[in-house]
């Protein structure tokens, strides 16, 4: 190892906390609070990320579990992104070894939750959604299909919804098995992310889109009227599901 | 004296003021980003990104390149990096005279460099490296330090020097970076700017520090100090008309409030180039 590398390597055993302040104060002869603010930046910036990505994950967990998770996670995942967002996308794997390992209070919802919320973020810097505008009507460029073994999505809107003072008591935790289909996008209009439930009338939009049908090929594919399958496509459009011109030219603006 | 005939003025695009940015006007001339920020992301940052391009001239700005890291240049990370350079088609683009990798992992933090000839060869030979295949001029920044590493060969100027010429490339001064240190380590500022390679200064960052504790602390969240402003003007008289960034990151005040502090500074260096003239003509 060259003389750099050598310099460097107790700095490296202090980033990820394997060295202490006070040890390596010693070993360069500097004042221990000036190592400290490295060692507590470098942990505070995986922790201020963990903690934007998965919000609600966070809250659902309490800051007792959470900060053991965030410990957990910055020992065994080191950082190796330079962009610090993507260094927390092995957060819902980590949690499902967590739980394969026994780990008290993590359940298998947890994982799920944080994938949807990694989603999310996915979604909202997604470079899919750049794809020119067509007239036609046609799927959000940016949708990500998430398939949950338990009803996280239900439960992530109850819970921003009782987090916002919309409802009166914090929803139960997804602890039965209940599938569910989750489409999350970028919305064409807000710029925000957004996912919707699938049921039958958004599946069958999505099943049109995915096909490139018009409405009249397709009502008379799946034997309904057309006006069925305008309403679920006017629904995929409203949601942001889908997108067509109309959309692309009411999205734009001065930044 | 920078060749430039014009000082410009600007202030970083940050996320938060998105939904203000119809506030942008005369008063600023130039944008600065944090590369990592848009390098692979589209959506909203993208889109306001195109959008300001035609209107201004957007310079990149690297916290991750890691000029002084041990590990191999990331391929990766150089390919997003250019691909946004082609984009914008600034007329330079810059990072810090720092590590912030070792040893495959990713710290975030900007890490300093013993000021040894070791360290000057190895910075030197990739951010001549970098800057070849970037295909246009880098800037380095001189980085605040809280640490002095061990080993040192030469003084910290020395070793900025040192890598600026051999690497020849461009050097990013920020005065509040030197005022830091300078504080923190115990030396005098304008001997520190007197020792720089002025020559190859092509753009300047200017910021706010806490100093509320045992040592400063460049937080780039408060509002300029009045003796960096000093040390600011100091500079600008010995380097006339160049490219002044104001850096606010951490307490973000509204657009208004930033343009506003980007305001004072704009006074502070126009009236420090008149003096400059004056003096000159006298």
């Amino acid at each position: 190892m060259s003389a750099l590398a050598d310099t460097m390597a107790p700095v490296h055993r202090l980033l990820r906390g394997e060295l202490a302040a006070e040890q390596l104060a010693e070993l360069f002869q500097v004042p221990a609070s000036r190592a400290l603010i490295y060692q507590s930046s470098a942990r505070a910036h995986l922790d201020e990320v963990l903690a934007k990505n998965y919000a609600s994950l966070r809250s659902v967990l309490g800051p007792a579990l959470w900060q053991r998770i965030c410990d957990g996670y910055f020992a065994e995942q080191p950082p190796s992104d330079f962009e610090l967002n993507a260094c927390v996308r092995a957060l819902p794997g980590y949690l499902e070894q967590l739980r394969a390992r026994g780990e008290p209070g993590i359940e298998a919802f947890h994982a799920e939750l944080a994938e949807l919320e990694w989603l999310e973020f996915s979604v909202y810097v997604s470079r899919s959604g750049e794809a020119a505008p067509t007239a036609r009507t046609t799927l959000n460029p940016t949708l990500e299909i998430l398939q949950t073994r338990f009803p996280v999505a239900r439960f992530l809107d109850e819970w921003r919804a009782w987090e916002a003072g919309e409802l009166e008591s914090a929803p139960a935790p997804p602890l039965n098995e209940a599938p569910e289909v989750v489409f999350v996008f970028r919305h064409p209009a807000s710029e925000e992310y957004a996912f919707a439930r699938a049921d039958p009338e958004l599946l069958f939009a999505f099943k049109v889109l995915y096909d490139g049908l018009d409405p009249a090929a397709a009502a008379q594919a799946a034997g309904v009227e057309t006006a069925a399958v305008e309403r679920a496509l006017d629904r995929a459009l409203r949601l942001g599901l889908a997108v067509s011109d109309h959309h692309h030219q009411h999205q734009g603006g001065s930044p | 004296m920078s060749h430039i005939e014009k000082p410009r003025f600007g202030i970083g695009l940050r996320r938060v003021h998105f939904d203000q940015l119809d506030q942008l006007g005369d008063g600023i001339d130039f944008l600065e980003i944090v590369s990592e920020n848009f390098m692979r992301f589209g959506g909203r940052p993208r889109r306001v990104l195109e959008e300001l391009r035609g209107r201004f001239p957007i310079i990149p700005h690297g916290v991750a390149l890691s000029v002084g890291g041990p590990d191999a240049l990331d391929g990766r990370y150089l390919a997003s990096l250019k691909a946004l350079l082609d984009w914008l088609e600034p007329p330079w683009f810059s990072d810090h005279l720092a590590y912030s990798s070792a040893f495959g992992v990713e710290y975030h933090e900007l890490l300093p460099l013993p000021f040894t000839e070791e360290a000057v060869r190895h910075a030197a030979g990739r951010a001549s490296e970098v800057q070849q295949r970037m295909d246009r001029p880098l800037l380095l920044e001189n980085p605040t330090y809280y640490l002095r590493m061990p080993g040192a060969q030469m003084t910290e100027a020395e070793f900025i020097r040192a890598v600026i010429e051999r690497a020849d490339c461009g050097l990013l001064l920020d005065v509040n970076n030197v005022y830091v240190n300078a504080i923190n380590h115990g030396y005098d500022p304008h001997a520190f700017i007197d020792a720089m390679p002025l020559e190859r200064v092509r753009q300047l960052h200017i910021a706010g520090h806490d100093a509320s504790g045992e040592f400063l602390i460049d937080t780039h969240g408060a509002r300029v100090d009045p003796k960096v402003l000093d040390l600011y003007a100091y500079t600008l008289n010995k380097l006339g008309p160049t490219w002044s960034l104001l850096e606010w990151d951490h307490d973000l005040p509204p657009l208004a409030g930033l343009l506003e502090e980007s305001d004072r500074v704009r006074g502070v260096g126009t009236r420090a180039l008149g003096r400059a003239a004056a003096q000159e003509a006298a």
